[in-house]
């Protein structure tokens, strides 16, 4: 009876696991287990949101892939993202060893804004951390 | 105790060999003679293992020897006509620079690992305008900027993608359909070899057109002859019918 009173007890306190749960799908049963997708696929949102979630993006990628996934992404909006993301995204050509991507970021950057005023404004904005990792410009570097 | 001796026939005793004529008595050597002999052998026995190891490998040693690099830094075109081996160990030596300072980078490096990257060649091999000024061909987003965007709390919105295989210069890669002509013709000749084979094995064979030989059995012919008759005959008598008795 003891024993039995434990048992009831302990297994009152076991929640049951929320994530998944069993679906009935055409006379099946099915578990439906609530998957999260960490793609950057936001439709609406803040030009601050845009940058403080591309901030942490760049922070967190952990391979070449990523870092040029996510830039891809971020340059794939209706705005030239900051100059916060861009030297965020610099680290990350830095921390994973990749150089050219470090000078195809700046390039991409050429391309996307509007006039060249705004990329000499840019260039002003990321010239210590550009100086500090020791990138190059495209035009630099390669000359016809 | 019973001793048996025996004397071996003559008929069975070996000839000594040519070669144990000419060698010296080995007794008479000293013994830097013998261990310098012995050292000689030992190197012919490598030598000969080396050969054996050389004959089985296949592969050409300047294939897979390390090359030295410097032409291409100084040249990055070069970098298309290496194999696979040679293109790595260039990737992993421009690697290991990339590991470090970028500060500390030559220029020649820095030019060599972005046309490996961004160059014209491999998969981009088309893409001439690389080391331009204009809008690279695989960049994959537009440059249409809301300019109402000025604010923190502005909205942004995401620009329909750029399907990279629909641009001009990707789309001959990613036709699957085009064969290229001497592909083509190779495949339509087999095609009609092939054809042309299942034909000649079907109505002509490997000697020309083969004959149908008949083989007429004329005891056999005669056998149904006598067989139809016989038949007949019976039916005949089958055929008469019972008042012929009585008309006989």
């Amino acid at each position: 009876m003891f024993s039995s009173a434990i048992r009831s007890s302990l297994r009152s306190r076991i929640n049951p696991i929320k994530s998944i749960q069993p679906v009935r799908i055409n006379g099946l049963t099915a578990l439906k287990v609530n998957q999260v997708r960490n793609y950057s696929d936001h439709h609406e949102e803040t030009f601050e949101e845009f940058t403080k979630r591309y901030e942490q993006e760049f922070e967190e990628a952990y391979d070449l892939f990523e870092v040029q996934r996510i830039l891809n992404n971020c340059f794939s909006y209706d705005l030239v993202p900051a100059p916060v993301v861009i030297e965020k995204a610099l680290l990350a050509c830095r921390r994973v060893n990749d150089y050219p991507t470090a000078v195809r970021t700046f390039e991409a950057l050429k391309f996307k804004v509007e006039n060249n005023q705004q990329y000499e404004a840019y260039l002003e904005e990321l010239k210590d951390i550009r100086q500090e990792l020791g990138i190059d410009l495209k035009e630099d570097l390669i000359t016809e | 105790m019973l001793r048996v001796t025996r004397t071996i026939p003559k008929r069975f005793k070996s000839t000594p060999k040519i070669s144990d004529l000419n060698k010296p008595n080995e007794e008479n050597l000293t013994p830097e003679e013998i261990q310098k002999r012995k050292q000689e052998a030992a190197k012919l026995a490598m030598q000969s293992i080396k050969d054996m190891t050389s004959m089985l490998s296949s592969h050409d040693d300047k294939e897979v020897e390390k090359i030295n690099s410097k032409p291409i830094y100084q040249n990055p075109k070069l970098f298309d006509s290496l194999n696979l081996l040679h293109q790595g160990q260039i990737i992993e030596e421009l690697q290991e620079k990339y590991n470090k300072n970028w500060n500390k980078m030559t220029s020649k490096d820095k030019k060599l690992g972005y046309y490996i990257s961004y160059g014209n060649w491999g998969p981009r091999e088309k893409f001439d305008n690389w080391n331009t000024s204009e809008v690279p061909h695989d960049l994959p987003f537009e440059n249409n900027v809301n300019k109402s965007i000025n604010l923190p709390n502005d909205k942004i919105s995401r620009l329909p993608e750029r399907d990279l295989r629909l641009t001009d210069i990707r789309k001959d890669q990613f036709n699957i359909k085009r064969i290229d002509g001497v592909t083509k013709f190779f495949i339509y000749l087999s095609l009609a070899i092939a054809l042309g084979a299942i034909y000649r094995d079907k109505y002509i064979g490997e000697d020309g057109k083969p004959v149908e030989v008949i083989i007429r059995d004329i005891y056999e012919e005669q056998r149904l002859e006598e067989e139809r008759l016989e038949q007949e005959r019976l039916e005949k008598e089958r055929a008469r019918k019972w008042y012929y008795l009585w008309l006989k």
